[in-house]
């Protein structure tokens, strides 16, 4: 590793210790002990990070809470990155009729700014866990797939592909030997990008209500509870959002270290962003 | 590029994609699994109540039938009835559309105020103190919106109680909205600012620029900054456009009455027809916007590759 490469350092940092957490929430015993006594103490050393409206320690509840939001993310993140490679593949390189249809398809979706579509897919379907990650997953692919295509696009045009496509070989080989190998770096650095996004994802449809399966903790539903008491017990909603910021930073951090690491001519900066 | 040729473009590409849109949210809500009148009935319905309602949005009639009769409405600019308030649909949307576009305007503006001329000043001296600003533009962008909300409404509105938490008829009730959503655009454009010029500033044009002889500002200003600004004015259009839309959070947590609280109402009380309505003009407005700046940047001659969302 670079020397210099504080940012993946202080990401993979973040990193690790969200993975612990992640940990420690799926193991951690899911049936939250309640005390009415003990409803919305502030955090202490005594306390920890405090109680809730019902008296549940809100340190146990970010911790299963942790759980869910990372195995939600992760699933979502896996289904966008292969998404994304298949269509962005196919809008790229693909027989003509085909990158059509696929460039096209990224068009439509990407008509829809935000969570918008997502909040339309969530609203009509049961609420439940398949529900939530099927309409992040709907909403994220895009993204990507655009991505992959203008990476393609532009790698397609090497000297060593073209070498290798004067040789005769097929896409398929040209794809799987040559081009593919070469994006991977890319694809963890969008990995890393998408598991912050589908976690803020996960976060907002949760706060408005269209999270997954009912009983489910999610650090959004415990931010919009806590809303109803701001003033009396501000840290039921402050707390569970310190994580996500270091939790969205610890993504975003190892995503610009990762570019450093494998770019380090690189001036782009912690905009995700592709150009010529 | 000729004037009527890039306005022809533009506009073909634009009905192109909201006629796409259109087809796309009708197959959403028409094929994906879930049946809306029982989500808006709850599952203890009577059989009679719950085929008068599918009857009454259509939803008895075949597949074709609905699409024909979806397209058509929509060419007039019908949208349907609100279940839940019997008002036309196109009318609650126009009596909203204005709040979110003078939210989404004044966030524009403090967040391109900020952000813009920061990221020109951070390219431009390289200066090791401008490494801060890179630090803090990362933290405004990695906050999530809901939950500055509340941190910024305990300080500003109880801890000192300066603004109101929501009002929508003096301007103060705008104030903690666009600091919200602003900030965090503040940040972003300062980094897309910031690499754009660099990226700019590191071209052998600047380099001849500079051979010449000319004043460090005026490879700035004459030299740089015309090509710099072509995509930090797509980046920000494009948030404009999200703005106009994304912003349900923020506008339900402030009780704002725009396009994203009544999204998120009409939710809440399974109201289809608004659901329908909202997403699909919100989406139509996005891809407008964006053909507007894609128009631009094509009579201008700029010679701009397809932004990535």
């Amino acid at each position: 590793m670079n020397k210099s490469n504080f940012e993946l350092r202080i990401g993979l940092l973040g990193l690790g210790l969200l993975g612990l957490t992640g940990l420690a929430g799926a193991l951690a015993d899911s049936s939250l002990p309640h005390d009415l006594a003990r409803a919305f103490h502030p955090p202490s050393l005594k306390n920890g990070l405090g109680y809730d409206a019902y008296g549940v320690s809100l340190g146990h509840r970010i911790l299963t809470g942790a759980w869910h939001s990372l195995w939600v993310s992760a699933l979502v993140t896996a289904i966008t990155l292969f998404l994304g490679l298949v269509i962005g593949t196919a809008a790229a390189l693909g027989p003509k009729a085909i990158q059509v249809v696929s460039r096209n398809l990224i068009d439509c979706f990407l008509g829809f700014p935000g969570l918008l579509l997502a909040i339309l897919i969530a609203s009509i379907m049961p609420h439940n866990n398949a529900t939530l990650v099927f309409s992040i997953a709907a909403t994220g692919w895009t993204g990507r797939a655009r991505f992959c295509q203008a990476l393609l696009g532009k790698l397609s045009h090497e000297p060593h592909i073209e070498a290798a496509r004067a040789q005769g070989a097929s896409l398929v080989r040209i794809l799987s030997r040559h081009l593919w190998p070469l994006l991977a770096g890319q694809l963890l650095i969008q990995a890393s990008l998408a598991m912050g996004q589908a976690i803020l994802a996960e976060a907002s449809l949760s706060f408005l209500g269209l999270g997954g399966n009912a009983g489910n903790e999610s650090w959004g539903t415990l931010i919009s509870e806590g809303r109803d008491h701001l003033i009396e017990a501000p840290h039921i909603s402050l707390i569970p959002g310190v994580f996500f910021v270091i939790i969205v930073l610890a993504f975003t951090l190892t995503a610009e270290g990762l570019r450093k690491e494998l770019d380090p001519n690189s001036t782009r900066g912690y905009t995700k962003k592709l150009r010529k | 590029m000729h004037f009527l040729g890039a306005l022809f473009k533009s506009l073909a590409r634009c009905i192109a994609l909201a006629t796409g849109i259109a087809c796309l949210v009708f197959f959403v809500l028409h094929l994906v699994p879930g049946d809306p009148v029982e989500l808006m009935l709850g599952e203890t319905s009577e059989p009679r109540q719950y085929e008068l309602l599918r009857a009454k949005l259509g939803l008895d009639r075949p597949m074709s039938v609905r699409f024909h009769g979806f397209l058509k409405n929509l060419v007039h600019g019908d949208l349907g009835t609100s279940i839940a308030s019997q008002n036309p649909v196109a009318r609650l949307i126009l009596e909203a559309l204005p709040y979110s576009l003078l939210l989404a305007v004044s966030v524009v503006l403090l967040g391109s105020c900020m952000g813009i001329p920061l990221g020109v000043l951070a390219a431009h001296s390289r200066k090791k103190s401008f490494q801060l600003f890179s630090w803090v533009s990362i933290v405004f962008v990695a906050i999530p919106s809901f939950w500055l909300a509340p941190l910024l409404v305990l300080l500003f509105s109880f801890r000192w109680p300066w603004l109101p938490v929501s009002s929508f008829d003096h301007w103060s009730g705008l104030v903690l909205p666009t600091l919200t959503l602003g900030l965090s655009l503040a940040g972003y454009l300062f980094q897309t600012t910031r690499v754009a010029v660099n990226e700019c500033l590191s071209s052998d044009y600047i380099r001849t620029a500079y051979a010449k002889g000319l004043k460090p500002s005026r490879v700035l200003f004459r030299h740089a900054l015309p090509n710099a600004i072509v995509p930090v004015f797509t980046v920000t259009m494009l948030q404009f456009g999200h703005l106009l839309a994304g912003t349900v959070v923020i506008e339900t947590l402030f009780n704002w009455p725009g396009m994203g609280k009544l999204l998120h109402d009409a939710v809440l009380q399974r109201d289809y027809p608004v659901v329908q309505g909202t997403v699909l003009i919100t989406a139509m407005i996005y891809v407008a916007i964006n053909s507007v700046t894609d128009f631009l940047n094509r009579f201008l001659g700029h010679n701009y590759e397809q932004v990535q969302l």
